[in-house]
């Protein structure tokens, strides 16, 4: 952590253009606040001065830029309509424009191509921001103006689609991870046709499991799914199974949660298709999820008896990972008990 | 030489010849039959049982196929002296006289099955008893070919369950049971016409001669390719009056046909008998096809004694000539051999037709039933001609064996003790059967009203065909006559039947490997592993669209708006 400081400066407006964003009440002040946030996260990802991150945040910039760009166009249009507070009606096509271009900012379904692309040149660390933190102050903005948008459905459908199939012949765990965002954010749209408060729930939950499973990467330069299928350290190996899991939504883990909620109340919606995209797609995921880890949890078993590995505790890991365990039951628990 | 395993065997199924035949002349003259039935289970009202019928047909039928082993067995014991695995010959052939007995019993046509498959291993271990690639060759195209036959069987089977029972002797006085019916006859059709090596499965029968001698009187004469004329036999009431019986009349009158001229062109003794027996088998097909399942029967049981006399006097020249069976080193047999020449004069002539021996009276009698029958010209020729070519060739035998002149393989000629005895005994048994059985089977006499034509036509076909024999192999020796090399190799290898069984097939055998594939795993890629595929195949598209420039990216973004915009229009 040579460049803490530099961490330290610009976290800062990482965090704040977001919450400027989330809590602002007009257009103009929700636009700078995304401009922060990526004023923020652009000398972070080139801390690592190499090649492939300058590329990537050189990506990352003209991407966000172009789509922060059509965001002041598209509310700007809006304006000449006379109509500066979000809460006023407005033409189909500014909730149009402003979507297109918020998912353009999330990498949701057809706008998704420069996300694994930027992710594989990034740290965990900045990985880990990209894929929880960034789709944030986006995902608010959709959620406060225009939640029930035909759209989004459309656009959950394709993410999820894109997301599993895109997934499967990755090798490479960052972009395995960055597809799965993609689905991921999927759901996260499709909780907007529900609640408001269901989409912060369930970037929460996937946040927790999201960073556990990056816990157990990073501290091990994990980048490929051979590093991991050749481990030989079994605790470090039940853990990520355990949050890979957890990510795919298998039942007993915390994983399932947000998404069963979502799952019931879309089909008290009838929205059957929908549900069932969704389903099927995750269960693809699933699949790419569980071929990481399988072969070192079941087929390779190999110990050399003359090697003694130090193993690393796994401190850091252990408390994310465990709400990832057991957070279902204990959610489900305590709801029991109240 | 009694007590031996050979001897003793023999003796054993002499016994049983004398039991059966002497029980088949009972039954016949007391018209008596017994059925045993030993019941299995019910399946679903359908009961699966093994059927045993004793009646004159399949006693008189088991009690030759006794006697001819008999004889095949006590003979082997010299001709197969000195052979490593002699115990292993001896009960092959008992195997294959104990399936033979299973199948001739059995009129049910699921236990059928028992004889019928055992009849087709133990005769494919015994064609493969010499080791090596040539008997592999031979083996593996009778098995294959006969497996046609047994699936016909078992599609007859399944076919059968609609009608609820198993026992073809159930449906004899039904006299209604509807078209469909008939499509048991015709399986069983197929099966007998691979069975019988009539003509698309012809190839079989003279490749099958890579089996010792012994094997080939019994199995390849009288026993094993008349089982599908005996099943043909028992069944005659399905198919006597459908397509089959047509069918069936057009493919033996060719397979007469090919295999008479086939013969005139053979240069390999055996395969000559061999083709021999296929013509003959080929007259008793016609003869069931015309309903005269009874004449058929008469001429199987005269054949199998005359041919397995054949076989046993070939199987003698070959052994003492050192295993030598091409005709074109041999001669002057008369000299050397005079009393087993004198056999194989009588089963070539008995074969041939010649009045008063065996084969006259049963063929005489097809042909003069036959032109009695109402059908056209077409099968009228060819099966004149076909009897002619049966003498031609039988004299051409008898030229090259008999008439010439020493030769170089005939120097350690000489007759065997145990091997002159069976012939002899057989012989007796070839010139008294024809006149025997017709005096058996026929105690009202055949009612036949042709004109004198007709009548002395069959002796006339012999006398003509004799002729052409003496003309073209007797006079000249050697080709006169058809000799262009195109025509010579079209007829010599029986129309290329051979080549159609053999090679053409094979390539589309080794298609089962895909069919059997898709048969055990059509579920896995109708299920897990079709769409992990298709999954597969997505996936690299969408990785297609991953693998371009940042600049490709924002330009299908702008593609995306235009058709978003669009969707959102028609919305």
């Amino acid at each position: 952590m040579l460049t803490l400081p530099i961490i330290n400066l610009f976290s800062l407006p990482l965090i704040l253009g977001t919450m400027i964003t989330m809590s602002s009440s007009s257009w103009l002040m929700a636009w700078m606040g995304l401009e922060m946030n990526l004023m923020g996260f652009i000398p972070l990802i080139s801390t690592h001065s190499n090649k492939r991150a300058s590329e990537a945040s050189l990506k990352y910039f003209l991407i966000q830029t172009i789509a922060s760009s059509t965001f002041l166009f598209s509310f700007l249009l809006s304006s000449s309509f006379s109509i500066i507070q979000f809460t006023m009606m407005t033409p189909w096509m500014i909730p149009f424009m402003v979507i297109l271009t918020l998912s353009v900012k999330l990498g949701a379904a057809p706008f998704h191509m420069w996300l694994p692309t930027v992710a594989e040149g990034l740290s965990w660390t900045n990985c880990l921001i990209l894929m929880s933190w960034q789709k944030m102050a986006p995902l608010s903005i959709i959620s406060m103006i225009f939640p029930k948008n035909p759209l989004i459905i459309i656009i959950a459908t394709l993410s999820a689609i894109s997301g599993s199939m895109g997934g499967l012949n990755q090798t490479s765990l960052r972009k395995i991870l960055a597809f799965s965002s993609i689905s991921h954010m999927a759901w996260m749209l499709s909780s907007m046709l529900i609640s408001k408060m269901l989409w912060l729930f369930y970037i929460f939950i996937y946040s927790i499991i999201i960073s556990s499973i990056i816990l157990c990467f990073a501290p091990f330069n994990m980048l490929h799914i051979n590093q991991v299928s050749t481990n030989q350290n079994k605790k470090l190996n039940s853990l990520i199974t355990i949050n890979l899991l957890s990510l795919g939504g298998l039942p007993p883990f915390l994983g399932f949660l947000p998404k069963w909620l979502i799952m019931f109340y879309l089909l008290q919606m009838n929205m059957f298709l929908m549900v069932s995209i969704l389903i099927i797609s995750t269960l693809i995921n699933l699949y790419y999820y569980t071929r990481i880890s399988y072969s070192s949890l079941l087929l390779i078993n190999s110990n050399n008896k003359w090697m003694k590995t130090k193993t690393p505790p796994l401190t850091k890991q252990l408390p994310l990972s465990m709400i990832s365990l057991f957070g279902l039951i204990t959610s489900m628990l305590t709801f029991t008990l109240l | 030489m009694f007590w031996s395993v050979y001897g003793l065997w023999a003796l054993f199924l002499l016994l049983m010849f004398v039991m059966f035949f002497s029980f088949s002349l009972f039954f016949i003259f007391s018209d008596f039959a017994v059925f045993v039935e030993y019941y299995l289970f019910s399946m679903n009202g359908c009961p699966v049982e093994f059927m045993m019928v004793f009646d004159w047909v399949s006693l008189m039928f088991l009690s030759f196929v006794m006697l001819i082993s008999s004889v095949v067995i006590f003979y082997s014991e010299e001709y197969m002296e000195g052979d490593e695995n002699l115990n292993r010959f001896c009960y092959l052939v008992l195997l294959f006289v104990l399936s033979m007995g299973l199948l001739i019993l059995s009129p049910n046509l699921i236990s059928i099955l028992l004889g019928w498959d055992g009849l087709g291993l133990v005769s494919y271990c015994l064609v493969i008893y010499y080791q090596n690639n040539r008997s592999l060759n031979a083996g593996m195209i009778t098995v294959l070919s006969n497996r046609i036959g047994d699936v016909g069987i078992l599609i007859g089977i399944v076919w059968m369950l609609n009608f609820g029972n198993w026992n073809y002797f159930s449906y004899v006085l039904l006299e209604d049971m509807g078209s469909e019916f008939y499509w048991v006859g015709g399986c069983v059709v197929l099966a007998a016409l691979t069975k019988s090596a009539q003509i698309p499965f012809s190839a079989w029968l003279p490749a099958a001669m890579a089996a010792p001698t012994p094997v080939s009187a019994l199995v390849h004469s009288s026993t094993l390719v008349t089982a599908g004329v005996y099943l043909l036999i028992r069944l005659s009431q399905y198919f006597s009056v459908g397509v089959f019986s047509c069918v069936l009349m057009f493919i033996s009158c060719m397979t007469m046909f090919m295999s008479g001229l086939g013969a005139n062109y053979e240069m390999d003794m055996k395969k000559v008998i061999a083709l021999s027996t296929l013509s003959q088998l080929g007259v008793m097909m016609l003869s069931i096809s015309f309903g005269y399942w009874k004449l058929a029967y008469f001429h199987m049981l005269t054949h199998a004694l005359f041919k397995a006399l054949l076989f046993l006097c070939a199987g003698s020249v070959i052994h003492s000539s050192g295993g030598a069976q091409d005709l074109r080193y041999m001669g002057g047999m008369i000299e050397f051999s005079p009393v087993v020449g004198s056999c194989f004069n009588l089963a070539n002539l008995s074969l041939c037709g010649i009045p008063f021996l065996a084969g006259f009276y049963s063929k005489d009698l097809i042909l003069e039933n036959v032109s009695f029958f109402n059908f056209n010209f077409f099968i009228f020729i060819f099966f004149s001609v076909s009897i002619g070519l049966t003498a031609c060739y039988s004299f051409r035998l008898f030229f090259y064996i008999m008439g010439r002149n020493f030769f170089m393989f005939f120097s350690n000629f000489g007759e065997g003790s145990i091997v002159s005895v069976s012939i002899i005994f057989l012989s007796f048994w070839a010139v008294i059967m024809g006149s025997t059985l017709m005096w058996i089977l026929f105690p009202i006499p055949c009612f036949v009203f042709v004109p004198i034509f007709y009548s002395v036509m069959g002796v006339l076909c012999v006398i003509v065909g004799l002729w052409m024999g003496l003309i073209l192999w007797g006079v000249s020796g050697s080709y006169l006559f058809l000799t262009g090399k195109s025509v010579n190799h079209f007829l010599g290898l029986m129309w290329f039947l051979p080549w159609l069984s053999s090679n053409p097939l094979l390539s589309k055998l080794s298609l089962g490997g895909y069919f059997l594939s898709s048969d055990l795993s059509w579920g896995e890629w109708m299920g897990p592993q079709g769409v992990f595929e298709g999954m597969v195949i997505g996936s690299s598209i969408f990785q297609w669209f991953q693998d371009n420039n940042l600049k490709m990216y924002l330009v299908s973004f702008a593609i995306w708006v235009i058709i978003f915009t669009f969707l959102m229009l028609m919305l």
